[in-house]
């Protein structure tokens, strides 16, 4: 809330909580899908999910002096592996899972609300986030944090200059770290599931209370392909036209093609191959098996 | 953690009117019978609130169920700054019937408050330097029995 506020605008209720994005009740359908589209190295997801189910369990039995674990995972790796929706796909994953007495409920952190170029609001906004928010809907059952951007909040100390950035970015870490220690502590029925494109320049201190740390790898040629045949698949049930790319033969030139890119421009590689040749019109009817190599050749990918 | 505190800009922010309707916002939707309840004690509130003596000790609602929420009102700069730290409730206190709130006031006006509350049933007045004395329950966050679904475990 800013500016005056008029008679009007005293509905604080209905205002948006600060620092969160949305909440929502999991399962969720949505979610489920993502967690589908996601392809990883082999047993990678099945792992995550095993990993996160035996946290719960330690966390709701054996107290935190004797087992700090404090909940939070890390997901980091390049832009475009899916890690943002891997985190969604895994709440939603987990609710299916483990079940309580009350749903799971998953948070989505919006890190940009929280900083803020006014001194002393960065902190603040931060520690209403961890000290307010975040433990009161605790208090409403089993919850999920998605952090994304983590980064953003729990910036690496050591990078930063006195002189040049406000210490009020460093006291907003400091409370972000003191904060998530009182949540893990009061609240072992909440999870954090973070993201960073940087891991380099997320702080140490945040590093070492994250539970489990996973590097999200760019997808190998057996994950290209079957990002590649998920989307063609997709895209032919409007344009029958593409199913001709699904063939195993162009299936694999096409994943070859596609070394090092990440699972965002193998997606985007199939709309950019509608616009290779003139007699192509636009139309993904007509995409030929050429037309998607190249694209994925120009995108970046390296044959 | 039983309680929830939460603290409203008042004046010069708001007039003390529009703090009391900012609380009841808080507390119950609008246009629902609760919200009346409120809104029909705004007067006398709203002397409260002029008086500070909402600055000086907390508004107590206890819910029907569910934890009991403090609000206090920020004045002068105070307010100024509360005004962005102002958070939504997680639900709505209010909403249902059962509820009741204790209002807090100077010694030298509470008969005359406690009288214009009479016919107000559910809300009351307290002399600001008393406590009050809640019934406290467990938390049940953490202690819930979980049931591993081994089948969607191992579902792709």
């Amino acid at each position: 809330m800013t500016g005056s506020p008029s008679a009007g605008e005293f509905a604080v209720m209905d205002a948006a909580i600060p620092g969160i994005a949305g909440i929502r009740v999991l399962p969720d359908a949505d979610l489920s899908n993502d967690w589908a589209s996601i392809v990883l190295p082999g047993g990678m997801k099945e792992r995550l999910v095993r990993t996160v189910v035996a946290g719960v369990r330690l966390r709701s039995a054996v107290s935190f002096p004797e087992l700090p674990l404090h909940g939070v995972m890390l997901l980091t790796g390049p832009p475009g592996t899916g890690k943002t929706t891997l985190a969604k796909g895994l709440a939603d994953k987990v609710a299916r899972t483990v079940q309580g007495p009350r749903p799971w409920r998953l948070a989505e952190v919006d890190p940009h609300d929280l900083a803020s170029s006014h001194l002393g609001r960065s902190q603040r906004g931060v520690s209403q986030l961890f000290g307010t928010v975040l433990h009161e809907q605790a208090a409403g059952g089993p919850l999920i944090v998605l952090f994304d951007e983590v980064e953003t909040v729990f910036t690496d100390r050591r990078g930063l200059s006195l002189e040049a950035n406000p210490v009020d970015v460093h006291r907003a870490v400091d409370a972000a770290l003191v904060g998530l220690d009182q949540l893990a502590q009061r609240h072992p029925d909440v999870l954090i599931l973070a993201t960073s494109n940087f891991a380099g320049v997320i702080d140490p201190a945040l590093a070492s209370r994250a539970d489990w740390i996973f590097q999200i790898p760019l997808p190998g040629p057996e994950a290209r392909r079957a990002i590649l045949e998920k989307t063609i698949a997709a895209v032919a049930v409007a344009f029958p036209g593409a199913r001709r790319l699904l063939d195993p033969a162009v299936l694999d030139s096409a994943a070859a093609a596609a070394d090092g890119l990440d699972g965002r421009r193998v997606r985007k590689a199939l709309a950019a191959a509608c616009a290779i040749r003139p007699d192509g019109q636009g139309n993904p009817d007509r995409v030929s098996p050429d037309d998607l190599i190249t694209a994925m050749t120009e995108m970046g990918g390296q044959q | 953690m039983n309680a929830v505190a939460r603290t409203v800009a008042a004046v010069p922010v708001r007039t003390s009117v529009q703090t009391w309707e900012a609380i009841a916002g808080l507390l119950a939707p609008a246009g629902s019978p609760e919200r009346d309840r409120l809104d029909a004690v705004t007067n006398i509130a709203a002397i409260l609130i002029t008086a500070e003596y909402t600055r000086q000790a907390p508004i107590v609602i206890m819910p029907a169920s569910g934890r009991r929420v403090r609000i206090r009102t920020a004045h002068g700069m105070d307010a100024i700054d509360a005004l962005d730290g102002e958070i939504p409730l997680a639900a709505s206190p209010c909403a249902e019937p059962g509820w009741t709130m204790s209002l807090p006031c100077g010694i030298d006006d509470i008969d005359e408050i406690r009288d214009a509350l009479s016919g107000h049933p559910g809300i009351d007045v307290r002399d600001l330097t008393d406590g009050i004395t809640v019934e406290e329950t467990v938390s049940a966050s953490g202690t819930a029995a979980w049931s591993v679904n081994y089948d969607e475990m191992e579902r792709p």
